[in-house]
């Protein structure tokens, strides 16, 4: 069956040389676009990573001075500074309070630059916010009530693209809170093992969370998801248009093949067997698509991307994957029809 | 053992064209004898083909049956492909081989369907080429070959699996003479060493005159036979 197979390929040069451009076409397309999302979500982690100027954050209800002194002593960690994350409602919004020291070592910019934080512009105009105006805060909980003063200027800014979101010195955020941290912002040595680390902090705090650069990753990732959906359907797109071209083909060759078919049925060939020598063919077609597609996809990543670093194992899978199975879709009716074919109407074709 | 390798039992093909329904063949009772050489003549349109693809089991009749060496065909398509790869032998006035194929694998594939070895399949189908004096056409795709010789692959592809049955559709009509003869020299000879019953469809009278019995066929129905 292969022999035959390989022969008819051999002897149908067009169709051999369309169908196998079509596999390779979406094969090159599937693999860009991957290697395109691939980039922006790396390209996002690594801004997020180098304005973010941690890669581990500790979570817990509370933090003594003594634990963090006691983290900041640990080998791997470079840089260990407390802080206060907590969300507070004014009128119907939830705002993330972060309370950062004044002069940190982590955040490079001066810290007062962050007090341009976010709220939508409806507040500041309802409330007619100035910059030296002073917002009272009040903080509850079942235990305590506290209220602060804080400037307007942390509240206010004429960009609403970032969630609400206020940053004040972590002086004040002890004031409001009344705690002394509830988060502790690490760098960790790029030598240093990660999950070693966690424990050790476990060690001296008790039980906490941890949020880590793969948490981050993921979110990123999660925040990608419609480019994701959005690849995937353009990649459908493409091997469904490379999917009708082949149908197509496979239709004419079919309708050409008739009389092979014919001649096939009358020395004695099942329908089955038949249908084997099409399949053989696809899967031919398929491999050559796919010989002809990943190197082509590797060399115009590297022209366009610049690195092959975008590309994974997995996704060269997918794609293969998924050109076999438009392939297979494609021709499933073709090869339908031509094991329905009757021997008498293949052969009187032979002779129109 | 019964001598009458094929009986056609009130063997009808209707086709449907539009409201119109026409009779191809009709009613068609007939036996063909082991060995024998039997025509089928007659018009254009007569129903010569037909006949010949129900009775080859490439075609399923309307009403009436084909008994072969005593059974019925089958009805299953898989079964009558077991049939026709097993006993019948077909040649078509247009040759029809794959042309993708050299005129050695042409000949070879009835064989590699029967899983002989290839080696010996090999063998077997360059001994009937030099047979049909196609000795130097081994490697020579149908598009090489001429209107005589392709048919003459044909004919030794037909004879490859030595079937019991060959059925011809106007073996010569798309050749000249001179080819034609030699095609006709080859059915008597093989007719005479392997034994084979040949049921031809043909407008050429030389045919008759080399057949054991002829059958006239109008209009689907059986109009005499001598």
């Amino acid at each position: 069956m292969f022999q035959l197979s390989l022969n008819f390929l051999l002897h149908n040069k067009t169709r051999t040389f369309l169908t196998t451009t079509g596999i390779a076409i979406g094969i090159i397309v599937f693999l860009m676009l991957s290697a395109g999302a691939t980039g922006t979500i790396q390209r996002s982690l690594n801004l997020y990573r180098v304005q973010s100027a941690c890669d581990l954050i500790v979570m817990n209800k509370e933090f003594t001075p003594q634990q963090i002194t006691s983290i900041q002593k640990l080998d791997g960690i470079d840089i260990a500074e407390p802080a206060i994350i907590e969300k507070i409602a004014i009128i119907d919004n939830f705002y993330d309070i972060i309370a950062l020291p004044r002069y940190s070592t982590l955040f490079k910019i001066p810290f007062p630059e962050y007090r341009t934080i976010l709220v939508p512009n409806f507040l500041s105009q309802r409330w007619k916010i100035e910059d030296n105006s002073v917002i009272e805060v009040t903080y509850v909980t079942p235990e305590k009530r506290k209220t602060v003063s804080l400037p307007a200027s942390v509240f206010s800014s004429k960009n609403t693209d970032i969630p609400l979101r206020a940053i004040i010195d972590l002086k004040t955020g002890q004031d409001l809170f009344g705690i002394y941290a509830n988060t502790i912002l690490i760098r960790v040595n790029p030598t240093a093992d990660i999950n070693v680390l966690k424990q050790k902090i476990k060690n001296i705090v008790g039980n906490c969370d941890f949020q880590t650069y793969e948490d981050i990753f993921n979110t990123v990732k999660e925040k990608n998801q419609n480019f994701l959906i959005f690849k995937t359907i353009i990649t459908e797109i493409t091997f469904f248009i490379a999917g009708i071209g082949i149908l197509n083909e496979m239709l004419l060759s079919i309708e050409g093949q008739k009389r092979e078919i014919g001649i096939l049925k009358s020395i004695g060939f099942t329908s089955g067997q038949i249908v084997e020598i099409y399949l053989t063919q696809l899967v031919i077609l398929g491999i050559l698509g796919t010989l002809l597609g990943i190197p082509l996809s590797l060399f115009m990543i590297k022209v366009i991307y610049g690195t092959l670093e975008y590309i994974q194992f997995f996704d060269i899978i997918i794609g293969i994957t998924l050109s076999f199975f438009w392939i297979f879709l494609f021709a499933f009716y073709p090869l339908y029809k031509a094991k329905k074919s009757s021997v008498v109407d293949c052969l009187k074709r032979t002779q129109q | 053992m019964n001598n009458i390798i094929i009986e056609t039992v009130d063997l009808t093909k209707i086709y449907t064209m539009g409201s119109e329904k026409i009779a191809a063949v009709d009613h068609v009772n007939l036996t063909v004898e082991r060995n024998e050489i039997l025509t089928i003549v007659g018009p254009s349109g007569c129903g010569k083909s037909t006949l010949l693809g129900l009775i080859g089991g490439l075609d399923k009749p309307t009403s009436g049956h084909v008994i072969f060496e005593g059974k019925k065909l089958p009805s299953s398509e898989d079964k009558l492909a077991f049939f026709r790869r097993k006993n019948i032998g077909f040649v078509f006035q247009f040759y029809n081989l794959l042309p993708a194929l050299s005129a050695l694998d042409n000949v070879k594939l009835p064989l590699k369907l029967l899983k002989i070895p290839d080696k010996v399949a090999d063998e077997r189908s360059k001994e009937i080429l030099e047979r049909v004096g196609l000795g130097n056409r081994f490697y020579h795709k149908p598009g090489e070959l001429s209107g005589g010789e392709q048919q003459r692959v044909a004919l030794a592809r037909a004879l490859i699996t030595k079937p019991v049955l060959i059925l011809a559709d106007e073996p010569t009509g798309n050749l000249d003479s001179k080819s034609g003869d030699q095609i006709l020299k080859l059915i008597q000879q093989m007719n005479e060493d392997y034994n084979q019953t040949f049921i031809i469809a043909t407008h050429d009278e030389k045919i008759s005159k080399i057949a054991d019995r002829s059958i006239h066929l109008l209009d689907g129905r059986i109009v005499c036979s001598s």
